[in-house]
C-alpha cells in the first residue's frame, strides 16, 4: 500500500512538474506584453500575425505564427544562454551557432571562404573600375582588414580559412589597383573582446602604414576620450558567452573636431557629427563613428592645407579609421556600395583625380 | 505542425489535452478527431481533402467488405479498395520517379518528353495509407471487426501521435482502444505520468542529439576540407542521427499515446545492439517490417515455397521497403542492399553470426552505417564519393583540421549518443531505480527546460522521417 502511495506521488511529479513549465510559460507568453526589439540580438522581433483568410491558406500566419511565438517566449534571454552554458560548457562543443571564446575574445567562424560573395565584390569593384574610373587620373589602392578570426581560430583549434589564398584573390582580381597591406599591421589586441570590429585607439600602426603609402604627412597627434559606459559589442549578447564587456575610446584632435560631416543616407544631405557620443549609449554603440550604417558620407575639413581628396568604398571598419585619416585631405568621400547602387554613384561621386581606396573586411568582401 | 516546436508544446499539446480529458467520454473521439485534423491542417492545408478522402473510402470498402467478404464480391472489393490506397500513394509519392525512369529508359539521358508532374507530398501519406491498408486487408481476413462509427475510425486513421512519422498502428492492435470508455477505464496516473516520461525522453532524443548531429552532418557537407576522418564522423553522425531522429519521434508518438489513454507498438528496440541484420531489422521500425511481413511477404508466399521463391519474396519486400522510404534509386539499392544480406544470413552466415557475437556485433554496426550512407546520399555518385572517402581512396588526406575541429566539438554527443544506443543506460536505471526515482520529475523538468532552451534559439531542426 505504501509503496502504490509513493508510486503515485512519483508519477503525479512526474506530471506536475513539467506540466507546471508549460502551464507558467504559457500564462507568461499569453499575459506579458510583447516586446519590439531585441537588445541582445539586435533585431526586431516578430509580432503577433495578422488572421486572415489569405494568411491562412498560402500558410502565412501559421509560418508567422510559429516565428511570434519563439521570438516572444517568456524569459528568452534567459533560455538562450542556459542553452549556451549546456553547448560550451556540458556537452563540451567548441562554437555556439559559430561563435566562440578564445584568448577572451568573442568571434564568429568565417569558414569555409564564402567564395561566392568574393567573387560578386571582385566583379562590383571591376565593374565600377570600369565604369567610373578607367579614364581617369584617379590612384587606386586597395586593402583588406582581416577579422579576428585571422588571429585566432588556428591556434586555438579552429577551422580558419585560407587568408593567404583570399588575400591572392583579391590582388588578382584588382590588378588595377595599389595593394597596400594591413594583415602586417594588426594584432589580437587592437580588435574589441566583444566586438568583430578594431579598436580606433590601436590603429596607430594601420595609419603609419597608410601615412606612408599615401604620402600624407599626417601630424598624427590625438587625444584618447573613453566612454564611461560598458561597451557590449556586436557578438556579447549573439553568443551568449561569459566574457567581460570592453570599453569604448576614440582618437580626437582639433582638426578632427571642426570637420564638417554630410550624409546623404536617404538622398538628401544631413549634417551629421564625426563621432556622435549619443549613440555610443545606444543599443549599437560602434555607431558612434561617423553616424553608423551609411551609404554615403562626406567629411570635409576646412583646415586643410591641401586640396587631395580621398574617396574610400569601405564597410563599418572604415567608419574608425577614417576620421584618423582627415588632415590629410580637404575632403574624404566614403561609400559603402551595400547601400547605394552602383549606377547611382555617378550623381553623388565624380571621379577625377582623387585617392581612392577599396577598404573592406574579410566579413563584409 | 512538429512535436519538437514551441507551438506545439507550449499551445496545441496542452490545449489540445485540456479538451481531451474534460469532454465527456462520448465526445473524447470527437475532440481527439477535431484535434488532430487542426495538426494536420495546420501544416498541410489543402490536401487535408486528401486525407479526409482517404478516410471516406477506407470507411466505406470497410463496411462494403464486411458485408460481403465471404462472397467473390468482397474480394474485389478489396482489390479495388487497396488499388485505390495504392493508387493514390503512387501518385503523389512515385508519379515523377516513374516518369523519369520512363524518359530515361525508353528516350535516353539527352530527352524528357514526357514532362514531370511536380506532385506536392502529403505530410505522413505512407503511415496513414499503410495504416487504412491494413484495416481494409484486415476486415477482409475477418482479423477485425468492421468499425461502424465514422468518427472512430476517422480518429484512428488521423489520431495526431502517430498521423505523420508513426509508428504503424495497426487498426486490430488498437480496436479495443477506439472506444473511449475503455480507455478511461485502463487509464491511470501512473500510465499517464510514463506518457510524460517518454515523451520528454523522445522530445530530448530529438532536440538534443538528432539536431545535433544533423548539424555535424550539415557541417561535413558544406565543409571544404575532405579527409578520411570527416567521412567517418559523418557516417557515424547520420547513423545517429537518424536513429535519434525517429527513434525520438516515436517515443513521442507513444508518449502522446499513453497521456490520451492507448498504447501504440513499440518501435525500435536498440537495434544498434544487434549481431545480425535479421535480428538489426527485429529491431528497428519494427511497424514496418512487420507489416510487410504480414501483408506482402506472408501472402506473397513467405518461406512456403521453397528456398528459392523465399528469396525471391525477401527481394521484393526489401526493394518495396526502400521505395517506401522515397522515390529514388537510392532508397531502392539501399532495400536491395539489405535483402542481399538478409539472403545471406538465410543461406548460413546467421547460425556463424549466433556463435561469434562480437564479430556479428561489428558487422552488423558497419553493415548498416555503409547503408544509411547510401541512404543518404543525394546520387549514386555522391554515394560512391562518400564510400571512396571512408576508405581513403583518391587524392584525400586521413585528417584535415576541419574534421579534428568536428572530431573535438562533438566527441561528447557522439559518444553520449554511442551509449544512449545501447541499453547500459536501462540497466543502470533499473539498477538504481529506487533511489533514481525520486530524482526522475527534476531530471524530466530539467530536460524539458534544456529542450525548450534550444527550441527557443531557433537551433536546426528538421524532422528526417517527414519527408517518407
Amino acid at each position: 500500500m505504501k509503496e502504490k502511495i509513493s508510486k503515485n506521488r512519483i508519477a503525479l511529479c512526474n506530471m506536475v512538474f513539467p506540466g507546471l513549465v508549460v502551464v507558467v510559460c504559457l500564462l507568461f507568453a499569453l499575459f506579458l506584453p510583447d516586446q519590439n526589439y531585441s537588445t541582445s540580438e539586435r533585431r526586431i522581433l516578430a509580432g503577433k500575425p495578422k488572421v486572415t483568410i489569405e494568411n491562412i491558406q498560402n500558410g502565412k500566419y501559421m509560418s508567422e505564427f510559429e516565428s511570434y511565438t519563439l521570438d516572444q517566449f517568456p524569459f528568452r534571454d534567459v533560455f538562450r544562454r542556459f542553452k549556451t552554458m549546456m553547448q560550451i560548457y556540458v556537452l563540451r562543443q567548441k562554437d555556439k551557432s559559430g561563435y566562440y571564446l578564445a584568448e577572451r575574445y568573442l568571434s564568429k567562424l568565417e569558414y569555409p571562404m564564402n567564395e561566392g560573395r568574393l567573387e560578386k565584390s571582385i566583379r562590383l569593384q571591376q565593374e565600377l573600375y570600369d565604369i567610373y574610373l578607367k579614364n581617369t587620373d584617379c590612384t587606386v589602392y586597395q586593402s583588406i582588414i582581416p577579422d579576428k578570426n585571422y588571429f585566432l581560430a588556428m591556434g586555438n583549434g579552429y577551422p580558419s580559412m585560407d587568408y593567404a589564398d583570399y588575400e591572392q584573390r583579391v590582388k588578382a582580381g584588382a590588378n588595377y589597383a595599389q595593394y597596400m597591406d594591413l594583415f602586417s599591421e594588426l594584432e589580437l589586441p587592437d580588435y574589441y573582446h566583444t566586438d568583430p570590429h578594431f579598436r580606433q585607439e590601436n590603429l596607430k600602426k594601420v595609419v603609419e602604414k597608410v601615412d606612408a603609402t599615401l604620402k600624407l604627412g599626417l601630424p598624427m597627434h590625438y587625444h584618447k576620450i573613453t566612454i564611461d559606459e560598458p561597451f557590449y559589442g556586436a557578438y556579447y549578447e549573439q553568443a551568449a558567452l561569459p566574457v567581460k564587456p570592453d570599453s569604448l575610446s576614440y582618437l580626437t584632435n582639433e582638426t578632427i573636431e571642426s570637420c564638417i560631416v554630410t550624409s546623404y543616407n536617404t538622398g538628401k544631405a544631413k549634417k551629421i557629427k564625426i563621432y556622435d557620443e549619443e549613440k555610443a549609449y545606444s543599443i549599437d554603440p560602434y555607431e558612434m563613428f561617423l553616424g553608423g550604417s551609411n551609404a554615403l558620407v562626406e567629411i570635409e575639413n576646412p583646415k586643410a592645407e591641401t586640396d587631395r581628396q580621398l574617396i574610400v568604398f569601405r564597410d563599418s571598419f572604415g567608419s574608425s579609421l577614417i576620421p584618423l585619416l582627415v588632415e590629410g585631405y580637404q575632403k574624404i568621400t566614403l561609400v559603402d556600395l551595400r547601400y547605394l547602387r552602383l549606377d547611382s554613384l555617378g550623381q553623388f561621386v565624380t571621379f577625377t583625380n582623387q585617392d581612392v581606396w577599396f577598404l573592406y573586411s574579410t566579413l563584409i568582401y | 505542425m512538429l512535436f519538437s516546436s514551441i507551438p506545439f508544446l507550449y499551445y496545441f499539446l496542452p490545449l489540445m489535452l485540456l479538451v481531451y480529458w474534460l469532454a465527456p467520454a462520448k465526445f473524447k473521439n470527437l475532440a481527439l478527431l477535431l484535434g488532430s485534423l487542426f495538426f494536420y491542417a495546420w501544416g498541410e492545408k489543402k490536401l487535408v481533402i486528401m486525407l479526409l478522402g482517404t478516410i471516406l473510402l477506407g470507411y466505406v470498402s470497410g463496411l462494403l467488405i464486411a458485408k460481403t467478404r465471404e462472397k467473390r464480391i468482397g474480394f474485389w472489393l478489396t482489390f479495388f479498395s487497396v488499388s485505390c490506397n495504392l493508387g493514390l500513394l503512387f501518385y503523389f509519392k512515385y508519379i515523377d520517379f516513374f516518369i523519369s525512369g520512363i524518359n530515361k529508359l525508353i528516350f535516353g539521358r539527352m530527352h524528357s518528353p514526357i514532362s514531370l508532374l511536380h506532385v506536392a507530398l502529403p505530410i505522413g501519406i505512407s503511415f496513414y495509407t499503410f495504416q487504412v491498408l491494413s484495416y481494409i486487408v484486415d476486415v477482409y481476413r475477418g482479423n477485425c471487426k468492421v468499425q461502424k462509427n465514422i468518427i472512430h475510425f476517422a480518429m484512428y486513421v488521423t489520431m495526431f501521435p502517430q498521423l505523420i512519422a508513426g509508428p504503424i498502428v495497426r487498426y486490430a492492435d488498437i480496436e479495443d482502444q477506439l472506444s473511449a470508455t475503455n480507455r478511461i477505464q485502463k487509464c491511470s496516473l501512473e500510465r499517464i505520468s510514463y506518457g510524460v516520461k517518454r515523451f520528454i525522453c523522445g522530445l530530448s532524443k530529438k532536440v538534443l542529439l538528432a539536431n545535433a548531429y544533423g548539424e555535424l552532418c550539415s557541417a561535413f557537407r558544406a565543409g571544404n576540407q575532405d579527409s578520411v576522418l570527416f567521412h567517418w564522423l559523418y557516417a557515424v553522425g547520420f547513423m545517429l542521427q537518424i536513429y535519434y531522429d525517429f527513434s525520438g519521434y516515436s517515443d513521442m508518438a507513444i508518449g502522446l499515446g499513453h497521456m490520451l489513454g492507448f498504447t501504440f507498438p513499440e518501435n525500435f528496440h536498440y537495434p544498434y545492439c544487434s549481431r545480425s541484420i535479421t535480428e538489426f531489422w527485429r529491431r528497428w521500425h519494427i511497424t514496418l517490417g512487420t507489416w510487410f511481413r504480414d501483408y506482402v511477404y506472408i501472402p506473397l508466399g513467405g518461406n512456403r515455397k521453397g528456398r528459392l521463391r523465399q528469396l525471391f519474396h525477401i527481394s521484393i519486400v526489401w526493394m518495396l521497403t526502400g521505395l517506401w522510404h522515397g522515390a529514388s534509386v537510392n532508397f531502392m539499392l539501399w532495400g536491395l542492399f539489405y535483402a542481399l544480406l538478409l539472403t545471406i544470413e538465410k543461406l548460413g552466415l546467421l547460425k556463424w553470426l549466433e556463435k561469434h557475437t562480437i564479430t556479428g556485433h561489428i558487422y552488423t554496426i558497419l553493415t548498416v552505417l555503409f547503408g544509411f550512407v547510401l541512404f543518404q546520399a543525394g546520387s549514386l555518385a555522391e554515394c560512391v564519393g562518400d564510400i571512396k572517402g571512408m576508405f581513403g581512396i583518391g587524392p584525400i588526406p586521413v585528417w584535415s583540421m576541419e574534421a579534428i575541429y568536428y572530431a573535438k566539438s562533438y566527441a561528447v554527443i557522439l559518444l553520449l549518443g554511442m551509449l544512449g544506443a545501447t541499453d547500459i543506460l536501462k540497466r543502470l536505471y533499473h539498477k538504481w531505480k529506487s533511489y533514481l526515482v525520486w530524482i526522475e520529475p527534476i531530471g524530466l523538468t530539467f530536460l524539458l527546460l534544456m529542450v525548450t532552451a534550444y527550441l527557443v534559439d531557433g537551433s536546426f531542426n528538421p524532422f528526417l522521417y517527414f519527408r517518407f
